[in-house]
C-alpha cells in the first residue's frame, strides 16, 4: 500500500513537470530574441503577463474549449504585438545607434519597467482592483486521479505537450528552413547578411512575432491553471533566464534545463515540507544558484543539443 | 509648513542615500565597466549587519538594565515586539545616553561598510570570468539569492517582519530628529563625493577607465586587472553598505524586501541619466531620480496641498516606476552620455604631450610639408 509519501512525491514531480516546461516554454522564446538580436531580453516576462491578461479578458466571450482556443489566439497576437512594438520603438533604434550588450540589458529592463507598472497603473487607474488577479474562466481540469491526492489536469498535459512540439519545431525552423538560416545569418554578421540580399529587418520582426506568440501561449497557460498579476511575469524572470542560460541558449537545452528546474524546485521543496516540515519557501534559491553556478563556470551552457554551427539547409 | 520641512528632510535623506550608492555605482560601473547590478545586495548586506548590531546591542543592555527578561526562542531577541519596547524605553529613559548612540551609529557604519567591502571582495570573483551582460545578470541573481534568503530566515533580520525600532543617532532627541539625522547624513554624502573625486582622478582611477577602455591594453602596460576590478568592487560595495545602514537608521526599519533589484535599478537610472564617470553628473541624475521618488507620492503630495482623486492616488506610485523606464530608454537612444558627460582627461603629462603635438605640428605647417 502506497502511502503519502509515495503520492507525495508522483505529485510533486507532476507539478515539477508542468512549471518545468512553462519554464521551457518561456525560456524558447527568450533564447530566440537572444540568439538572432543578442539583447538579453529583461521585457520578456512582461509579454508574457500581456498574454495572461489577454486570455484572461478574452476568453469569457465564448464558453468552454471555443472560449479557451479564442483566449489562447487573443494572448497570443497581444503578445507578439506587444514585443514587435518593443522592439520597433526601443531595441532596434537602439541596435542601429550602436548600443553595447549591457546597454540593450539596461534598456530591456526599462523597457518592462513601463509596461509591467504602465499595466498596473493602468488596471488601478481606469479599471478596478479586483483585476490585480485574473484568470481564465475556463478553468484546468483533472483527467486522472491518483489514490485521491494527486491529479494529471489538463493543463499538465497542455504545458508538457506544447512546450515539447514548439521545442521541437523551433530547432527544426532554426537548423533546417530557409527562414532558419536568415536567422542565423543575421545574428552572425548582420552587414554580411544584408549584402548577401537577406532582409534583415523583415527577419528581426518576424523573430520577435514568434517570440511574443510563445509568450503569450505560456501566459495563456499560465492564467488557465493560476492567476495571472501584473508582476507575475517579473516574478518568474530569473527563472526563464536560468532555464535559458542553463540551456545555453539552444531550444531544446532551453526546454530541458526549465524541467529539471522546474522538477528541482517542487521535488526539493516537497521533501523539505515533508522532512523538515518547513523550507519550501527557500526554494526560488535553487533555481537562482544554479544560474549563477551555470555563467561563473560554464557560461555556455551545460546542456547544449544543438551545434552552434550548423552543417546544412 | 511643517508637511513641507518634513518632505524636505525626508527628500534630503533618501537622496544622500542614494547618492551614495550612485557614486559606488559610478566607480564601478563607470569608471571601471564593471555593470555591478547586485547594488541592492551590498546595501542589504550593510543594512543587515548595522542594524542587527545595533539592535541587539540595545535589547541586551536595556533588558539588563530595565529588568525585562525577553523571551525569544529561535529568534533573536530584537525581533520580538518585548525587544521593540525596550529599544524604545532604553532610549527615553536614559538607558542608552545621546554619546552612547552616536557611538553605536558610528560603529555600526563601521560594521556595515566593513561587511560591504568584504561581500565586495567575494564578488568580485565572477568579474574574473564574465564581462557585459552575463556578469550584470549574474551579480543580479546573487542579489536575489541573498534577498529570499534573509525574507525567510529569521536571523539576521527577522524574515518578513523586518527589524524595526532601531535607534538612530538622534532617538534622544524628542523634536526635529530626522532633521538632526538629515544633516549628519548630508555632511557623509559631501565627505563621500570627496573621496570618490580624488579616487577617481588619482592614478588608480586613471587605471580603473584605462581598464574599462580596453582590457588587454592596460595588461599590456602592467596593470594587474583582477586587482583593480577588485578594488573598485570593494570600494564600491563598501560605500554601498554604508547607504544601507544610513538608510537603515533613517527609518529603523530594515526590511529584505526594500533590496528588491528595482532599487539597483533606480541607482542605475541615475547613473546614466546624470552621466557615467562623471561624479558631478552623478548627484545631478540622482538629484532627479530621488525627486521623482518622494514627490510623486501620495502622501508628499497631499503635504504640499495637493489632493488626487483616489484611484490617480493609488496609481501614483506604479506612474513613477514608468516614468523611469522611459527616462532611461530615452537617455539611451538621444542621450548614452548623460546629461553632464565624461570630462577628457586633465592631468600635467597629457597637457605636456597636448602641447608638444601643436607645438609640432606648427613646425609642420611653418616649413609648409
Amino acid at each position: 500500500m502506497p502511502g503519502t509519501f509515495f503520492y507525495g512525491s508522483i505529485g510533486a514531480i507532476f507539478d515539477g513537470l508542468l512549471v518545468g516546461s512553462l519554464y521551457g516554454l518561456m525560456a524558447l522564446g527568450l533564447t530566440l530574441i537572444y540568439r538572432v538580436t543578442k539583447i538579453p531580453n529583461f521585457a520578456y516576462a512582461e509579454y508574457i503577463t500581456y498574454g495572461g491578461y489577454a486570455a484572461a479578458a478574452t476568453a469569457g466571450l465564448a464558453a468552454g474549449f471555443k472560449g479557451a482556443a479564442i483566449g489562447a489566439l487573443f494572448a497570443i497576437l497581444v503578445a507578439a504585438a506587444i514585443a514587435l512594438a518593443s522592439d520597433e520603438l526601443g531595441f532596434k533604434p537602439l541596435w542601429r545607434r550602436g548600443a553595447s550588450s549591457l546597454h540593450l540589458l539596461v534598456a530591456s529592463i526599462g523597457i518592462g519597467l513601463v509596461l509591467r507598472y504602465g499595466l498596473l497603473g493602468a488596471i488601478v487607474l481606469f479599471f478596478s482592483t479586483r483585476y490585480l488577479e485574473a484568470s481564465t474562466p475556463q478553468r484546468s481540469v483533472a483527467l486522472v486521479q491518483l489514490g485521491g491526492i494527486v491529479s494529471i489536469t489538463s493543463a499538465h498535459v497542455l504545458a508538457v505537450s506544447a512546450a515539447v512540439v514548439l521545442a521541437v519545431g523551433l530547432w527544426f525552423m532554426f537548423t533546417r528552413t530557409r527562414i532558419g538560416k536568415a536567422m542565423r545569418a543575421t545574428a552572425s554578421n548582420p552587414t554580411l547578411a544584408r549584402i548577401s540580399g537577406i532582409n534583415i529587418f523583415a527577419v528581426r520582426r518576424i523573430t520577435w512575432l514568434i517570440a511574443g506568440g510563445l509568450a503569450g501561449l505560456a501566459g495563456f497557460t499560465y492564467a488557465y491553471y493560476n492567476f495571472v498579476n501584473p508582476e507575475s511575469g517579473w516574478l518568474m524572470l530569473l527563472w526563464i533566464f536560468a532555464a535559458a542560460t542553463m540551456g545555453g541558449f539552444t531550444f531544446l537545452g532551453a526546454l530541458i534545463s526549465g524541467i529539471i528546474l522546474g522538477l528541482a524546485e517542487q521535488y526539493i521543496s516537497f521533501l523539505a515540507q515533508y522532512f523538515v516540515g518547513t523550507g519550501a519557501q527557500y526554494s526560488p534559491i535553487i533555481a537562482l544558484a544554479a544560474m549563477f553556478i551555470v555563467l561563473l563556470f560554464k557560461p555556455e551552457g551545460v546542456i547544449r543539443m544543438e551545434a552552434l554551427a550548423v552543417r546544412r539547409a | 509648513m511643517g508637511g513641507i520641512t518634513g518632505i524636505l528632510v525626508q527628500y534630503a535623506v533618501i537622496y544622500s542615500v542614494y547618492a551614495i550608492m550612485a557614486l559606488s555605482f559610478n566607480i564601478e560601473y563607470g569608471f571601471g565597466g564593471i555593470p555591478n547590478f547586485g547594488k541592492v545586495l551590498f546595501a542589504s548586506l550593510g543594512a543587515y549587519s548595522a542594524g542587527s548590531l545595533v539592535a541587539y546591542i540595545v535589547v541586551k543592555t536595556g533588558s539588563a538594565a530595565l529588568g525585562v527578561p525577553i523571551k525569544a526562542s529561535g529568534v533573536p531577541a530584537y525581533c520580538t515586539g518585548a525587544g521593540e519596547t525596550v529599544m524604545t524605553m532604553a532610549v527615553t529613559q536614559g538607558v542608552v545616553s545621546p554619546l552612547e548612540l552616536f557611538g553605536l551609529f558610528l560603529l555600526g557604519l563601521v560594521v556595515a561598510t566593513i561587511v560591504g567591502m568584504v561581500a565586495g571582495i567575494v564578488a568580485s570573483y565572477p568579474t574574473l570570468r564574465l564581462g557585459g551582460d552575463f556578469l550584470a545578470i549574474s551579480l543580479l541573481a546573487l542579489g536575489e539569492i541573498v534577498r529570499i534568503w534573509a525574507y525567510n530566515s529569521q536571523w539576521p533580520a527577522c524574515s518578513f517582519n523586518g527589524i524595526s525600532g532601531i535607534p538612530g543617532p538622534f532617538a534622544w532627541l524628542t523634536r526635529h530628529a530626522d532633521a538632526a539625522y538629515a544633516g549628519l547624513v548630508l555632511v557623509i554624502l559631501v565627505l563621500v563625493f570627496l573621496y570618490v573625486e580624488f579616487a577617481t582622478n588619482s592614478p588608480w582611477g586613471r587605471a580603473l577607465k584605462a581598464i574599462r577602455d580596453d582590457e588587454i591594453a592596460a595588461e599590456v602596460y602592467g596593470y594587474n586587472v583582477p586587482r583593480v576590478r577588485m578594488q573598485a568592487l570593494a570600494v564600491g560595495s563598501a560605500l554601498a553598505g554604508m547607504a544601507g545602514a544610513l538608510l537603515a537608521f533613517y527609518s529603523g526599519n530594515v526590511n529584505a524586501n526594500t533590496y528588491k533589484p528595482d532599487l539597483t535599478f533606480m541607482v542605475i537610472v541615475a547613473t546614466l541619466l546624470g552621466g557615467a564617470a562623471n561624479n558631478i553628473g552623478v548627484l545631478v541624475g540622482t538629484a532627479i531620480i530621488a525627486g521623482i521618488e518622494i514627490f510623486l507620492n501620495p502622501s508628499s503630495l497631499e503635504a504640499l496641498g495637493i489632493t488626487l482623486p483616489e484611484n490617480v492616488a493609488l496609481a501614483l506610485p506604479y506612474m513613477k516606476y514608468v516614468l523611469m523606464g522611459l527616462i532611461i530608454v530615452l537617455v539611451l537612444l538621444y542621450r548614452p552620455q548623460g546629461l553632464i558627460p565624461e570630462k577628457p582627461l586633465r592631468v600635467p603629462i597629457v597637457e605636456k604631450a597636448r602641447q608638444k603635438l601643436l607645438e609640432f605640428q606648427k613646425k609642420i605647417e611653418s616649413h609648409g610639408l
